[in-house]
């Protein structure tokens, strides 16, 4: 069951006298106890839409357009208090940089114990007791060692894993029911990032939580996706099964997004032409097709609806429209593709 | 050294000439109780025309390391050696050992003497014992200060100075450009530092610079917030290597920029490398990136370097553990690959990172508690 769906969201912001339209109508939507992955590169509005979701836009960003579903019911239409209901308790988030979104003299236990609800407490000192017990148990459930010492320190004598650990806790001690991270191991080092990733999958596993994940690296979603959605210019450009997505993606710019990454036999990296379309000004036609080799006429003209390559895989470009010539991914990286799967079958 | 140097060559397959040499370099900075050491005993050496990768993780000392070669930091111990000259000597680690030697000196004498009070009998030859330790001190203080004199030649020579043939690329190029300054004006500093005074000649090299890191002439005259993340870097590059230099240090250049771009600005600097036969020591916590573009890769962690090899033998084959850990932490984009790797855990025990730097063969290093010959299957 969809528990959070979005239906044509525009976004748009403030800048100078004109506005810069961040996110242009996305379609999207998170089944009970999925992860999925929204990839894009900075600018493509993959972070503006999680905090249209949550309702904390910053100052000059509206939504234009379009609804914000959570178990059917809207929430571009609550008021303030509304949202705070849904925030924390229904929709939580874990954001980016753990060394910011901690209090810095507040002990860390506190913190987690702060966002811990106990509706059925009746007095307040069963409250506080509840609390922190619940903020100990979260801790332990982090993986973090010595809780009860580690309750009572301050975020700046941990390492930024502990801290991101901590930040993870208070985002769940509410119990909601969608975490949307916000590219939660960006800042972390490579082993500790495996190891948040390793919390996050267990997360998932034994709660069941669904999880919006927000991020830019490819190896990561690899890593932790069930389904993925690519963004580029403020569209969703294509969306499927991780698997779909990764072994025949259809898109030429999650082509181009794919050859970029380093591998393949060349030394030189493959890179994409061009930059990303300046924003303020209105995009006609596919936002994609002056960067890419494949742009047709009518790509300069009319913006692709999504065509359908299987039951949840769907992409947006012309290329998919019955009459447009048939065109395949780029040799090199079905190459590599294919590299890599030889390697797994040798391997398992 | 110059006979491990060979040795290198001839193992490592590389026929090239050493262009920079690093060796024992440590350094430690002070933070709160007790110091940090941020370096301990680091020595490697750059091929004319080599790409060498030095990757870890935060706090590995791998920034500490680009930066004393750069003349950023003052080591406190060890030599940077670049195309045959010592630019860089640490004099603190001298002065320590000298102060080490006196005090052990000083003490053995007064175990003497109260030892002669004692025994009347044997002060002849404690005498004598006396003197002998006098003039072993003597001896080596004479060494280890000769050794002082020429390392603070070297630091007095080369004193917080850049050397024109060894230039930086840094990793925030909105955070290193002077947004008060024209991208022509930042560019041609280092020209200007270096006494060219002839304002036409000045101009025409900023716009070839520019021209050949794939910007405009004409963006000579912007201000650094008129550019996007990329050009901004490129523009980092241009005003490295408008002196001609011979290595580039190049310090997480494109962590902060999106994939495709950063490929675009990693195929620039390759380019410029083949083309101006340039060094480049790329400084990354990129793994993959490392990979795929160096020719030999430096593994750092918590200030040792704990394994060098060729690329692709080190990324196929690694030794250590802590190598093996980072390796199988790489986020790898392959879904099923990702979702049924096992991961080697590593927490450092002392004894894994102290000992010796071996060869085992094939230009692959690995810091060993001690050098024993590397079985296969070992």
């Amino acid at each position: 069951m969809d528990i959070l769906t979005v239906k044509d969201l525009k976004v748009s912001f403030e800048a100078g006298a004109e506005r810069l339209n961040a996110v242009r109508g996305i379609d999207l939507e998170i089944k009970s106890g999925e992860v999925l992955a929204l990839v894009g590169e900075s600018g493509s509005g993959k972070s503006v839409t999680s905090k249209a979701i949550l309702g904390i836009l910053p100052r000059g960003a509206r939504i234009e357009k379009g609804s914000i579903k959570y178990r059917g019911r809207e929430l571009t239409s609550l008021t303030e208090s509304e949202l705070e209901a849904i925030r924390g308790r229904c929709i939580s988030m874990v954001p980016q940089d753990p060394f910011l979104s901690l209090d810095p003299i507040a002990r860390v236990g506190e913190q987690i114990a702060e966002s811990v609800f106990c509706d059925g407490c009746l007095s307040r000192s069963e409250k506080r007791r509840y609390k922190r017990q619940r903020a100990l148990e979260l801790m332990r459930e982090m993986g973090i060692v010595n809780a009860e010492e580690r309750f009572y320190e301050y975020p700046f004598r941990m390492s930024g894993g502990m801290r991101q650990r901590i930040v993870i806790a208070e985002a769940l001690a509410p119990s909601p029911e969608i975490l949307i991270c916000d590219e939660p191991t960006t800042a972390l080092d490579v082993t500790i990032e495996a190891q948040i990733l390793d919390l996050l999958g267990g997360l998932k596993k034994d709660r069941g939580l669904s999880m919006l994940f927000i991020t830019h690296d490819l190896g990561v979603v690899a890593r932790i996706a069930d389904r993925v959605a690519v963004m580029y210019a403020g569209k969703i450009v294509e969306v499927g099964t991780v698997d779909e997505i990764f072994y025949d993606p259809k898109h030429p710019y999650t082509w181009a997004l794919m050859s970029s990454m380093p591998g393949g036999t060349e030394k030189r990296l493959k890179s994409i032409p061009g930059s990303v379309p300046d924003m303020r000004k209105k995009i006609t036609g596919d936002a994609f097709a002056p960067r890419s080799e494949w742009a047709m006429e009518i790509d300069y003209a009319m913006e692709p609806p999504f065509f359908k390559i299987s039951d949840t895989h769907r992409v947006a470009s012309w290329l998919y429209h019955p009459d447009a010539p048939r065109v395949d991914i780029p040799k090199d990286l079905r190459k590599r593709i294919e590299e890599r799967r030889a390697h797994t079958d040798g391997r398992g | 050294m110059a006979e491990d140097n060979a040795k290198v060559n001839a193992v490592s397959g590389k026929n090239g000439e050493v262009l920079l040499s690093v060796s024992s370099l440590s350094q430690s900075f002070e933070g709160g109780k007790e110091d940090v050491k941020a370096l301990c005993g680091v020595s490697f050496e750059i091929m004319r025309g080599e790409i060498f990768g030095l990757v870890g993780e935060s706090g590995s000392g791998k920034t500490t390391t680009g930066r004393i070669i750069t003349g950023i930091y003052q080591p406190d111990g060890g030599d940077v050696i670049f195309e045959g000259e010592r630019i860089r000597a640490g004099t603190k680690a001298i002065k320590d050992k000298i102060k080490l030697l006196r005090a052990r000196a000083r003490r053995n004498i007064a175990r003497l003497r109260l030892y002669s009070a004692r025994h009347v009998r044997d002060i002849p030859q404690i005498a004598k014992n006396i003197d002998y330790v006098k003039n072993d001190l003597r001896k080596r203080l004479k060494k280890l200060s000769d050794e002082l004199v020429a390392a603070e030649d070297v630091s007095r020579k080369y004193r917080k100075k850049a050397h024109p043939d060894i230039r930086m690329v840094f990793q925030d190029p909105s955070a290193s450009l002077n947004p008060r300054m024209t991208v022509g004006e930042s560019i041609r500093e280092a020209l200007i530092a270096e006494g060219v005074k002839d304002s036409e000649l000045i101009r025409q090299r900023v716009s070839e610079v520019l021209l050949s890191v794939g910007l405009p002439k004409s963006a000579a005259s912007r201000y650094p917030t008129e550019l996007s993340g990329g050009q901004r870097q490129r523009v980092g590059i241009a005003r490295a290597i408008i002196t001609e230099p011979k290595l580039l240090i190049a310090d997480e250049p494109v962590s902060a920029l999106d994939v495709s771009v950063g490929a675009q600005v990693i195929n620039l600097i390759l380019d410029l490398a083949a083309k101006m036969s340039l060094s480049v020591l790329l400084v990354a916590h990129d793994l993959s990136l490392v990979r795929h573009v160096c020719d030999r890769v430096g593994v750092m962690y918590k200030g040792y370097l704990v394994e060098l090899a060729p690329a692709g033998e080190l990324f196929e084959n690694p030794k250590h553990p802590y190598t093996k850990a980072l390796i199988s932490a790489i986020p790898i984009p392959d879904p099923i690959i990702a979702k049924n790797s096992t991961r080697v855990e590593f927490s450092a025990e002392q004894d894994e990172l102290s000992g010796e730097f071996c060869d085992i063969g094939g230009g692959h290093f690995v810091l060993l508690s001690r050098c024993v010959r590397w079985s296969d299957d070992g």
